[in-house]
């Protein structure tokens, strides 16, 4: 099933994703996520180090390919990229539109740290560019 | 030296292999975390003290949170799926500093309860056991 993202959204790393017959083995997917956790609780890697090998920034536009890929859709986060996903949210195309809008919208408040309906567009640019290169390093 | 501010505080759920923010949240109590230890006290131990030794194992007691709760949201409706089809999930709390510093953890179990009353919004209560070690950033 598959989603796209509609703005920057960090997820996992693809190198922890393990695939089994196609389809995404979830639980070996989290268990490798906990190996490396275990590393940098221990301090035998850094926590950047932690965070390189365990997530990436996705671009707008990313493909995601995962079981659970219609909840994106339906917190605005993403629009169906397939009809599985499109069955499976079972939301008409005005809601999912009205979806993007209010994700986008929170996603602005966010950043900005105002009340979810109170983030002007400039500050909430500026707001994310700031916060992109901070947590981009 | 510097002292942070909560307002901003994000925690996150992974959702579809992407990190979302559960919104509405009020408060949030990370996992505590604890190097674990036995009392070794023995009968013809020569001092007073309670002696103890460490397990060589670090425990963690469950994250809590509180929301306002939107039973139509997305990431809340994750919550219950989650119970319902119990699933392990990466969970992280990302703070406002300026290093943006985070706690990832790895839920186990989980509990979900609505609270409503009289002279207040609809909130639910998120409680969960944690697997393994969180994972603290400096």
């Amino acid at each position: 099933m598959r989603a796209k993202l509609i703005r920057s959204q960090e997820i996992t790393h693809p190198d922890l994703m393990i695939m089994r017959g196609g389809v995404l083995d979830q639980e070996a997917t989290l268990r490798a996520r906990q190996v490396q956790m275990n590393l940098c609780a221990s301090r035998q890697i850094t926590w950047d180090e932690y965070k390189r090998r365990t997530s990436i920034r996705a671009q707008e536009g990313h493909i995601v390919d995962h079981p659970g890929a219609y909840y994106l859709v339906m917190m605005g986060a993403a629009e169906p990229y397939d009809d599985e996903c499109r069955q499976k949210c079972g939301m008409t195309a005005p809601k999912i539109e009205a979806a993007l809008i209010a994700g986008e919208k929170l996603h602005k408040a966010q950043l900005t740290g105002q009340r979810q309906h109170d983030a002007a567009d400039g500050d909430a640019e500026k707001a994310h560019e700031t916060r992109l290169e901070r947590l981009d390093g | 030296m510097a002292f942070s501010k909560c307002k901003g505080t994000v925690l996150q759920i992974d959702i579809a292999s992407t990190m979302t923010t559960i919104a509405q949240l009020i408060e949030v109590d990370a996992p505590s975390m604890q190097s674990t230890s036995f009392e070794n006290l023995t009968l013809d131990q020569a001092g007073v003290g309670v002696a103890r030794e460490l397990t060589g194992y670090t425990d963690s007691d469950p994250f809590t949170a509180m929301i306002f709760w939107d039973p139509a949201l997305a990431p809340h409706i994750k919550l219950s799926d989650d119970i319902a089809t119990p699933a392990k999930t990466t969970w992280q709390i990302v703070f406002p500093n300026t290093g943006a510093s985070e706690i990832d953890w790895v839920s186990a179990g989980l509990k979900f309860k609505a609270v409503t009353a009289a002279r207040d919004g609809m909130k639910a209560e998120i409680e969960g056991d944690i697997d393994g070690v969180p994972v603290v950033t400096a």
